[in-house]
């Protein structure tokens, strides 16, 4: 191996260190996203590390307005619309794969987390 | 020149590969009073696509209130009068599978309750205690009548039945098939957070599955692989009258819901058994559930009294 091959490989495993790490701290796919759907489009998306105060979100839907609150600690639906308060009765959901459904309204809150196998149901 | 070319191949290659992420191919759309949300790991977008459209299709055909044109579905069945109908495959088959299942739960599991799941839908909208006189429905599951050569399907005495209890299971069963066919082994499907079809994560990792205690906490957590999870819950749907719950879960001989479990979860790999016996064995006093219980399958029930009991066999 040649002196200058040495110097190479060195230079390409540095310059693949810097992209990693620019990888690792610019993406923010790591932390866990409330991403809410209404009729099956993705109307409002917030990673919940990002957020620094309560988030009070209104959405107009078939039935009327859903309000619902984001922090870092998860989501909940403070006001619905809907006949039977299914997704009020659901409460806080801070976990990835867990999910707000209020079926009349087409409205629908999931929280993910990319690089997560974590899964929370019931 | 040549050297100079193959440092910047070799640092495009190492750019893209410190960059790499999953692939993940996701969509979520609201089939069968509730959400489905796929996610593969594996496949192509055309692979989500069809699972798409062929779940949509299913549920039109379970469709228990509204007809459609050009499809004999199940609301085709409920408006008929003593006429044999022609049906599609799809349809055919999860009303014969529902009868088996009443059948081997002694007819604890029962798909002609949607007169009287109407009753307590109205109770929990409106907060008024219903009244139900049992004689006014026909629940014999043998106003059921199958044509198998003719593919079709007679209801008799205007019984009128909603596949509310299995159809998620039997939607998640052609799911898996597919995927399995397309030899695609990473996906999770969350019909609704109630009904799972796992595969594995991942390069074949186990998914961290853990169960939710209305009350705070989780009632336990599960490793797994290529399996399936249904839960049936008194939380999200009832009506608190005079210090007892009357949930959704009807039983169908005292149309009733009965208050032995807050959740029960069902795990194994069939995910129309997973659907239908988490509705079935609510209704059923635990002593009694061993003679419904299939090998390799794992249950975790939350007792009214917040107790977690698992069982596995």
């Amino acid at each position: 191996m040649k002196k200058n091959d040495t110097i190479l490989i060195f230079v390409v495993l540095f310059i693949s260190l810097i992209c990693f790490i620019f990888m690792t701290v610019c993406t923010t796919e790591e932390n866990l996203k409330a991403s809410v759907y209404i009729e099956n489009e993705l109307v409002y998306e917030v990673y919940l590390e990002d957020i620094t105060e309560t988030i009070i979100k209104e959405f107009d839907c078939k039935e009327g307005v859903m309000t619902i609150e984001i922090s870092s600690e998860g989501v909940v639906v403070v006001e619905d619309c809907c006949t039977y308060h299914i997704c009020s009765n659901q409460g806080l959901i801070s976990r990835n794969f867990e999910t707000i459904i209020c079926v009349p309204n087409e409205f629908y809150v999931k929280l993910s987390q990319i690089n997560s196998n974590e899964v929370v149901v019931g | 020149m040549i050297r100079l070319t193959r440092i910047i191949i070799l640092l495009v290659t190492i750019y893209t590969l410190s960059a790499c992420n999953v692939v993940v191919y996701n969509t979520q759309f609201f089939v069968m009073n509730t959400v489905f949300d796929i996610t593969l790991y594996e496949g192509t977008q055309d692979d989500l696509d069809t699972i798409e459209t062929h779940i949509k299709y299913l549920d039109k055909l379970f469709d228990c209130d509204d007809e459609y044109e050009g499809m004999n579905n199940l609301a085709t069945l409920n408006n008929s009068t003593d006429d044999y109908i022609v049906v599609e495959d799809d349809l055919y088959n999860i009303i014969e599978l529902s009868l088996y299942y009443n059948t081997y739960t002694d007819g604890y599991f029962n798909i002609l309750l949607k007169e009287v799941n109407e009753i307590w839908s109205t109770a929990f909208e409106t907060g008024v205690f219903p009244i139900i006189d049992s004689y006014s429905y026909n629940l014999d599951n043998s106003n059921i009548l199958l044509d198998e050569e003719n593919s079709s399907i007679l209801f008799l005495n205007n019984i009128k039945a909603d596949l509310g209890a299995i159809a998620k299971g039997y939607a998640l069963a052609y799911i898996k098939d597919y995927l399995t066919q397309h030899n695609i082994d990473n996906y999770i499907i969350n019909a609704g957070s109630s009904s799972i079809l796992i595969g594995s994560y991942v390069q074949n990792q186990p998914y961290e599955v853990s169960i939710k205690n209305p009350n705070g906490g989780f009632v336990d957590t599960f490793s797994l692989t290529n399996t399936a999870l249904s839960t049936s819950g008194n939380y999200l749907q009832y009506l608190d009258y005079e210090g007892i719950r009357y949930h959704h879960i009807i039983n169908p001989f005292t149309l009733v819901s009965e208050n032995y479990y807050q959740s029960i979860t069902i795990i194994n790999d069939d995910t129309i058994y997973c659907d239908v016996m988490t509705t079935a064995l609510f209704n059923i006093e635990y002593a009694n559930h061993d003679k419904y219980l299939l090998d390799n399958t794992t249950i975790a029930y939350l007792t009214v009294d917040d107790d977690t009991i698992i069982k596995e066999v």
